[in-house]
């Protein structure tokens, strides 16, 4: 048994706080004065932003330079075999899925986590086929910041860009850093190891998007600002999804009411979050 | 009294009835908005199918799709939010016809990159008298199908979409989200706005035509 990948434990943990820490220190955005340039820069809630943009180009960077073309290279591959190597990242992740379904009091998702795990381990060749999908125990996702979020820290903050790791905000950078600790393959396995893997599920996650991605960089003026509400209306949809009541109607827009008519003043992730829930 | 009453409520009743085809009655705006959007994508799909047509008549056939579809006037104004309030006329009109040619250049051209042909209609929800929610599934070969929801109006007696929202993501509150950003950076100014999505339209025609 090798302890050794507590050294990666280490840095994810030095590396969150040098973040967090760094986030209130750096300079932020001076407000604008203009009102409606103030209402939309709180409505934005990034009060980062020319930090954030910054690291947003260096990640465009590295994704031009490695991520994309690992990701398309990866797309390449038979599709039976991407499959199986998606299945397999995915089912390693079961520990730390169940760990946050029973975090969160949903025991039904966290026994059909357990079961899943070893129904694909064993009769799925390691999870290599999602024998357990087939029989109708569909995956779960789950993070521990989906965990906070149901533990009442409902607004997850100002809005980070995370180096390589994208959007995000203070509390699900918290949930990126326990589910880290959290994973017991961690323990087990070396610090090379531990980075191969993340490396392998971020290339697998970028080949998903492969082609929408780079439809919205096409298609937009400004990127990061598309990038921001995309990641916040999403992560508020996975959060809220399968809660009953969380079904917020978006903003009218008929044609004789004015357009601009009564625009709450909400916070940006209630304000890009205002789409109905399935 | 009685003959004068009668004859009102007839009266009222024949107007009432002269008026009904003209809209879909309340009860009936789910129903008639999820044949809409089901015929509407029949249209595509049937675009997409033809393989006689070239290249630019395609994107043009679909581009007529999009424009009978989607309440691209009521959308523009939306996506300016609070911006718009102070616009004089002229700019305004100007960035709505911008924003017209802006959202048939990448939103109908992407109907053109679509290669399933599996569209249908599960459910619709009513939003409102004159509303409703459309859910349907789109199949992708070789991938789970993506449920897309469509906001259905009634304007005016014709329906329009003026909402698309997939996993949660809405696709009118992005937009906005995005010209809050640049009009923020912009000073608030609608007309440079306007410019920005001129330069984009050029960048994706010349793109389009390599």
């Amino acid at each position: 048994m090798s302890f050794r990948s507590s050294s990666a434990r280490r840095l994810a943990l030095a590396l969150a706080a040098t973040i967090l820490a760094s986030s209130a220190l750096v300079g932020c955005a001076t407000p604008p004065k203009d009102p409606n340039a103030l209402a939309a820069y709180k409505e934005a809630d990034d009060p980062l932003e020319p930090t954030n943009r910054t690291i947003f180009s260096a990640n465009l960077a590295v994704d031009d330079a490695v991520v994309k073309p690992a990701a398309q290279a990866y797309h390449d591959i038979p599709e039976g075999l991407r499959h199986s190597f998606h299945n397999m990242l995915e089912n390693a992740r079961s520990p730390v899925l169940f760990a946050n379904f029973v975090m969160q009091g949903r025991m039904d998702y966290a026994a059909e986590t357990f079961v899943r795990f070893f129904y694909n381990t064993i009769a799925g060749f390691g999870g290599a086929f999602d024998v357990a999908g087939q029989t109708g125990l569909p995956m779960r996702d789950t993070d521990f910041g989906i965990t906070l979020a149901k533990w009442g820290v409902t607004d997850g903050g100002p809005y980070l860009m995370l180096p390589l790791f994208g959007p995000s905000n203070p509390r699900d950078t918290v949930g990126l850093v326990v589910d880290n600790f959290l994973d017991p393959i961690g323990y087990f396995t070396t610090f090379g190891e531990d980075v191969g893997r993340m490396a392998a599920e971020g290339v697998d996650k970028r080949e998903q998007v492969l082609g929408s991605l780079d439809e919205i960089r096409r298609t937009s003026v400004d990127f990061y600002a598309t990038l921001r509400s995309l990641y916040r209306q999403h992560r508020a949809d996975e959060i809220n999804k399968g809660v009953p009541g969380s079904n917020v109607p978006a903003p009218s827009i008929s044609e004789d009411e004015p357009p601009l008519g009564p625009m709450p003043a909400q916070s940006a992730s209630a304000a890009d979050a205002s789409a109905p829930a399935k | 009294m009685q003959r004068r009453s009668f004859l009102g409520t007839l009266s009222l009743t024949l107007a009432a009835a002269a008026l009904a085809p003209m809209r879909a009655r309340a009860a009936d705006v789910p129903k008639a908005a999820g044949a809409f959007v089901q015929s509407l994508a029949d249209r595509v799909i049937a675009i997409l199918k033809n393989k006689a047509l070239s290249k630019d008549d395609r994107v043009s056939q679909l581009a007529d799709v999009f424009l009978a579809g989607f309440d691209v006037h009521a959308i523009g104004l939306f996506v300016l939010g609070r911006f718009g309030r102070d616009v004089p006329e002229a700019a305004r009109d100007a960035y709505l016809q911008t924003f017209k040619t802006y959202v048939v250049e990448t939103y109908a051209v992407r109907f053109n990159t679509y290669a399933g042909e599996q569209f249908s209609v599960t459910k619709e929800t009513p939003d409102g008298p004159e509303g409703a929610w459309v859910f349907s599934n789109i199949g992708q070969p070789g991938q789970e199908p993506i449920e897309v929801q469509w906001r259905v109006r009634q304007i005016e007696s014709a329906l329009k979409i003026v909402d698309v929202v997939v996993e949660g993501v809405s696709l009118i509150v992005t937009q906005r989200s995005e010209f809050a950003s640049i009009l923020q950076h912009n000073g608030g100014s609608v007309p440079k706005l306007t410019t920005l999505l001129r330069d984009k339209i050029e960048e994706l025609k010349k793109v389009d035509k390599s």
